[in-house]
């Protein structure tokens, strides 16, 4: 792919935003959850059966999930700014200043470790950061599908759907520049 | 480097002006004289008007919108504005090809990519389709039930090389998409060799058949919008080589049919291989593009097939030396080539080197940035690492460093070659046959309907001696406001004419004909010509084109 700068950070937010959000919604009802102690926040009251004993909870499973996994998507949006920044400047190093799209794809690899770290410090995921902690097939599930997702929609269908990104460097919107204009 | 010698010529260009305008004005003269239905006063005439055609008694033709060149430039344009709502009776194309590939077929066969070779361009980059999506690679794969194609895609360049069309595959993708948008039904076979303003507004086309030279049997039509896309004025040689084959015309290869000792890689020169398959032979190949390469792979497949005997002797103008260079702005190098997949760095193409060209204000700036991204180097590809590794290895490759000084006849007709090294020194060296690999021609004044835009139209030069237009690839001061001035007649160009442009810097290619076809699209919606292509559609317009709808 040819980006420019603003192209990158204009397809991170359309892909997020468009496949991250649809996909999110559509799986997960089907994700497995990780069990729901320790959650709090104010919302519907529910009576869940854990191991031991019943307990009241303030979300529903289902609420809880899509807390979860919407949290983590728009973490890969705002994250995912300060990664583009660093394509970008790895970008320079090439001399087709091109960004294959293997690359996008491998990307996934970085970008999931530090997703995990960041959910599990800021209290999106309350499990331990240990990769068999409960919370962690859900999460690797969740993001390595919406990220193929993301990748396949745009090497594909995305091109269908707008010249402008195509053709402009993948920005969908541009800056007017300050370039030469018509005399005529 | 065909863009170096572009810039070259374009630099006497200023100084030639003068004698163009009194040559294209003996042309008209003649023309006149030949019997054409118009008079010489009206040929110089640079405006015309209704009136001047009727007491004549020429008929003219409106179409709104006519493109004039009928190649792949064209083509890019009516698809666009095809799928922009524009009807194909509101379009007409005039070229000397059937078929809008016809030229790119005959430059493509003549420098060894016959349709079962692949041509350097990437899966993307088709003429066939505004999106590129899906790629020659998916098509390949699914046409041909392989999934090297899309491994190929998906991995390059790192893991594999690029994935490159097969030329059958482009040009059966054009023939396809030409059926959709009805092609056919817009085609007019003829040269215009030159365009007048109209004084109501608009312009008069001048239309000949290809094969005359003279306007004894011309067609005038009128249109409102004019799209030039006329290509490269020719196939180019460095000045030696057309000095040696002034002189020695006739200096063949009697023996054989008359085989030429000097070519250019694009023009026919199949006798050459045939020759040299059963007779010992050495050539002295020029250029370090990869038409060059072509040229090494056609003599190795020969070597190794027909076991001809062949001394190749290939002259560059330097090894490419990187070292110098600040890592970010170094090219790869191998095997003395330098390495480039496309014949612009794929950031060029709407990327951040695009984007970069952009904000130069300064042409000088622009050219510069031109001549490096547009460098001379060939693709990875590793059959040619081999067979480049091969002929080195067996002897029957040799690089000579240094330029071009001079042919003269050598002995038994032999073409005697000198060549200036670095150091000023002048070696010699005899061979049987010279190939020519430097480039094409981009020189604008040899094209009849450009040097008389310039002198009768108000189209000016950029600093590289081609069109000036903006950003829209409009021609600076040639529109035709007539009676309506909010509403003028507009002339539009694309392609190598346009290169120094200020939006677009990858000119030359299958994805920049598209792109300044795009922009110029963009600014015909706003006169409320065609319909712009948002979400909407272009996905529609997508859609229709996978299901082979008209669109």
């Amino acid at each position: 792919m040819t980006f420019t700068l603003y192209g990158r950070l204009q397809t991170r937010l359309f892909l997020v935003g468009t496949i991250g959000v649809i996909w999110t919604a559509i799986v997960t009802p089907i994700l497995p959850s990780p069990p729901m102690t320790g959650y709090g926040g104010i919302g519907m009251a529910q009576m869940i059966m854990t191991k031991d004993s019943f307990v009241i909870l303030p979300y529903s499973r289902l609420g809880l999930d899509y807390q979860i996994t919407f949290e983590t998507i728009g973490l890969v949006a705002v994250l995912g700014l300060f990664w583009e920044l660093i394509y970008h400047f790895l970008q320079q190093f090439r001399w087709d200043k091109d960004w294959p799209p293997m690359f996008t794809l491998l990307a996934a690899i970085p970008e999931g470790l530090l997703l995990w770290l960041v959910i599990n410090l800021i209290g999106v995921e309350h499990g331990s950061l240990a990769l068999d902690s409960s919370g962690f097939a859900m999460f690797a599930i969740h993001f390595a599908s919406t990220w193929v997702l993301m990748w396949l929609f745009m090497v594909g269908p995305l091109h269908a759907i707008s010249l402008h990104w195509r053709f402009e460097g993948g920005e969908f919107y541009e800056r007017k520049h300050s370039g030469s204009t018509s005399a005529l | 480097m065909g863009l170096a010698v572009a810039q070259t010529d374009c630099a006497n260009y200023g100084a030639d002006g003068l004698r163009n305008h009194d040559l294209h004005h003996k042309v008209l003269q003649q023309h006149a004289k030949q019997g054409a239905p118009i008079s010489e006063e009206m040929a110089l005439a640079c405006v015309w008007d209704d009136q001047m055609l009727l007491d004549l008694g020429i008929e003219t033709k409106f179409i709104p919108f006519v493109t004039i060149g009928g190649g792949l430039g064209s083509f890019a344009m009516v698809d666009l504005l095809r799928i922009a709502g524009v009807s194909s009776s509101d379009i007409e194309v005039i070229g000397p090809f059937d078929k809008s590939y016809g030229m790119l077929k005959v430059l493509l066969d003549n420098s060894q990519i016959p349709e079962s070779e692949r041509i350097r361009s990437g899966s993307s980059d088709r003429m066939d389709n505004l999106w590129g999506w899906p790629g020659y690679s998916l098509e390949e794969a699914f046409q041909d039930r392989r999934l090297a194609p899309i491994w190929h895609s998906v991995t390059e360049p790192i893991l594999s090389e690029y994935h490159t069309p097969r030329a059958s595959q482009v040009y059966s993708g054009i023939d396809r998409e030409a059926q959709r948008i009805g092609w056919a039904s817009m085609f007019t076979r003829g040269r215009v060799p030159f365009i007048r303003k109209r004084r109501e507004g608009g312009y008069y086309i001048v239309i000949v058949p290809p094969e005359n030279t003279s306007l004894s049997k011309l067609e005038i039509h009128q249109a409102k919008y004019v799209h030039l896309a006329v290509g490269f004025s020719g196939i180019h040689s460095l000045p030696d080589v057309i000095t040696y084959k002034s002189k020695n015309h006739n200096n063949t290869l009697e023996s054989d049919g008359g085989i030429p000792r000097v070519v250019n890689v694009y023009e026919p020169h199949e006798s050459i291989y045939q020759h040299v398959a059963s007779n010992p032979s050495s050539i002295l190949l020029r250029g370090a593009a990869s038409s060059a390469m072509q040229v090494i792979q056609r003599l190795a497949n020969d070597r190794k097939i027909a076991g001809s005997n062949v001394k190749l002797y290939h002259l560059i103008r330097e090894h490419p030396d990187t070292a110098h260079q600040p890592l970010r702005s170094r090219i790869p190098t191998k095997n003395g080539f330098a390495l480039q997949a496309f014949t612009f760095a794929k950031g060029s193409f709407g990327g951040q080197i695009q984007r970069k060209y952009r904000k130069l204000q300064d042409d000088e700036k622009r050219v510069a940035l031109l001549g490096s991204i547009a460098s001379t180097a060939i693709p990875r590809r590793s059959l040619w690492e081999h067979q480049l590794e091969e002929a080195k290895r067996n002897g029957w490759y040799e690089v000579l460093v240094g330029s071009a000084g001079g042919l003269e006849i050598g002995a038994n007709g032999k073409v005697m070659s000198n060549i200036v090294k670095s150091d000023g020194s002048i070696s010699r060296i005899e061979t049987d046959f010279v190939i020519d690999a430097t480039g094409v021609e981009a020189s604008l004044e040899d094209h009849e309907i450009l040097s008389d835009l310039v002198n009768c139209s108000g189209a000016k030069l950029n600093s590289i001696g081609q069109l000036d237009v903006n950003e829209a690839f409009e021609v600076e001061g040639t529109r035709s406001p007539g009676t309506d001035p909010s509403k003028p007649g507009r002339l539009f160009a694309t392609g190598i004419a346009t290169l120094g442009n200020p939006h677009c810097i990858a000119m030359y290619s299958f994805w920049g004909l598209q792109y300044s076809a795009w922009k110029t699209a963009e600014e015909l919606s706003k006169d409320g010509f065609s319909k712009r292509i948002g979400f909407y559609r272009s996905t529609t317009s997508w859609i229709r084109r996978m299901r082979n709808r008209e669109p």
